[in-house]
């Protein structure tokens, strides 16, 4: 039962995350967009490996790779955005 | 009950931080929708992934959004001016609804099948050098992924040094001595309990990513503090740091390579040693990754100069 | 089970109940006040109260010594932090109000 509830969460993460990316107005937004929907398919993934007791190991370790590399590309990401906004700010004076 | 609830209050920050259009409320909420997150994921018997998600995605993210917030322009400033449709047009609707059937679809047929990996876990726990199931995967069986997944953070790391703009805002300056006397009060705390995580990896939930991820938090809290803490202004500080950085992904190499000559294959390690291997590569995987982590947010910062790393 | 553990069980039950009331009288507070330093004000309060309160009762209602003392070690940092958080908090107002005028 729980299984079910949480699949329907992560598919909601996935949706609510696309529609934010496709409706971003700032750079911040869309970075938020696409960590939201990455937090689903976690999500999604997790519940797969909890169908049956005990846990499945391997898209567990999955997750624990997959938030490192997303942290990686959210800091890359706001990254460019400072050095896009350096410019321009650069470009205005 | 208690998963319904946490999915609505999931769905709820979520929908909430994609909406709003005040970037630091968006921000806010996101921190919370990590939290929140995590709780749910232990509710998915994943301790593991819950404490990184803690850390790492509610935590370290959060303070690398907030420090980047302050150096970006307004959000009207970057809407073109006239520009007034905040909703989607009725094709981006329906091509997202039809990616939501798939995606429906698509889950439901998963849910029929029931393949996993577990028992093959389970029959090679005793060959991995550990018992944690998701230590043995991270670090033996599919230990390939973890050293691409440090070289990963690693690239990001350099692709960020060379964006780096030096910070032009000043910031106030700290008041008092609570913050430095509770820093150096907490510190050997913050160490004991990486290393503790670090070495009850091998057996329980916990690992190399949760005790890099306090170890970054030391470093930072250590910067904050304005104390004497790592600064590439010292020669051998700044050979360390470097060693730091390159650490996690070069050791994982080399015993890797050590593997083919002892006739285990690439990244394969001898039973009877392997405990002992994945201690080492567990060790210098820490170090990097919070030596890293912490890099990230600290080049993120609105007044941080080149010299101090 | 003895009536003594019963008896501290339904005591602990009584004492996060109380607990978490003050949770929510703080998170009440923390969405009502308008001033960030009433917030904080609001949620220091019922935060170290509220917390305290819970970690008493899930003290009573611990299965051994061990358990037990984790968790006030878990409180105390909890107090710490929660403190160093409030008071940093606190100086970023101040100096934002210093800047203002």
């Amino acid at each position: 039962m729980s299984g079910l509830i949480y699949s329907l969460c992560a598919l909601g993460l996935v949706m609510i995350g696309l529609y934010g990316l496709a409706r971003a107005h700032h750079g911040l937004q869309q970075l938020l967009a696409i960590n939201v929907m990455s937090a689903g398919v976690f999500m999604l993934l997790l519940t797969m490996a909890a169908r049956h007791p005990p846990a499945d190991a391997v898209p567990q370790a999955l997750v624990l790779t997959g938030i490192v590399v997303a942290i990686s590309a959210l800091a890359l990401g706001l990254a460019l955005l400072r050095r896009l906004a350096a410019e321009e700010a650069e470009s205005h004076d | 009950m208690l998963d319904a609830i946490l999915t609505l209050l999931i769905l709820a920050l979520a929908w909430h931080c994609v909406r709003t259009t005040d970037l630091f409320e968006a921000i806010v909420v996101f921190i919370a929708l990590g939290m929140l997150v995590a709780l749910a994921w232990t509710r998915l018997q994943a301790p593991d992934a819950a404490l990184a998600e803690a850390a790492i995605g509610a935590g370290l993210a959060g303070a690398l959004l907030l420090a980047s917030l302050r150096q970006m322009p307004e959000m009207s400033a970057t809407r073109a001016p006239g520009a007034k449709t905040t909703g989607l047009g009725w094709f981006w609707w329906g091509l997202w609804g039809a990616l939501g059937l798939a995606l429906v679809s698509g889950v439901a047929a998963i849910q029929t099948t029931s393949v996993s990996l577990m028992p093959q876990v389970q029959a090679h726990l005793s060959d991995s050098g550990v018992t944690h199931p998701v230590t043995a995967v991270l670090l033996n069986f599919r230990a390939l992924d973890t050293a691409l997944e440090l070289a990963v953070l690693l690239w990001a790391w350099m692709a960020q040094k060379q964006l780096f703009v030096p910070g032009r805002q000043t910031v106030y300056p700290l008041q008092g001595q609570v913050l430095k006397t509770a820093v150096k009060a907490l510190l050997p705390l913050m160490v004991l309990v990486a290393v503790y995580l670090l070495w009850r990896g091998s057996s329980a939930p916990g690992g190399a990513f949760q005790s890099g991820a306090v170890l970054a938090s030391a470093w930072l809290m250590l910067w904050l503090a304005q104390l004497p803490g790592l600064s590439r202004k010292q020669g051998g500080m700044r050979l360390g740091i470097q060693a730091g950085w390159l650490g996690g992904v070069t050791v994982f190499l080399l015993v890797g390579l050590l593997g083919v000559f002892q006739g285990a294959g690439f990244m394969g390690y001898p039973p009877d040693q392997a405990g002992a291997w994945i201690l080492l590569i567990e060790s210098a995987a820490a170090l990097s990754i919070g030596l890293l982590l912490a890099s990230m947010v600290l080049v993120s910062m609105p007044d941080f100069q080149e010299g101090t790393l | 089970m003895s009536w003594v553990m019963v008896g501290l069980d339904w005591l602990g039950a009584g004492v996060i109940a109380l607990g978490v009331g003050f949770f929510v009288a703080g998170t009440l507070g923390l969405l009502r006040f308008d001033q960030s330093i009433n917030r904080l004000h609001a949620l220091t309060k019922a935060d170290t109260l509220g917390l305290g309160l819970v970690v008493f009762g899930l003290v009573l209602q611990a299965p051994g010594l061990a358990v037990g003392l984790k968790l006030i070690i878990v409180w105390t940092l909890g107090l710490v932090s929660a403190a160093l958080v409030s008071h940093l908090i606190g100086q970023s107002l101040c100096s934002q109000r210093q800047e203002e005028p």
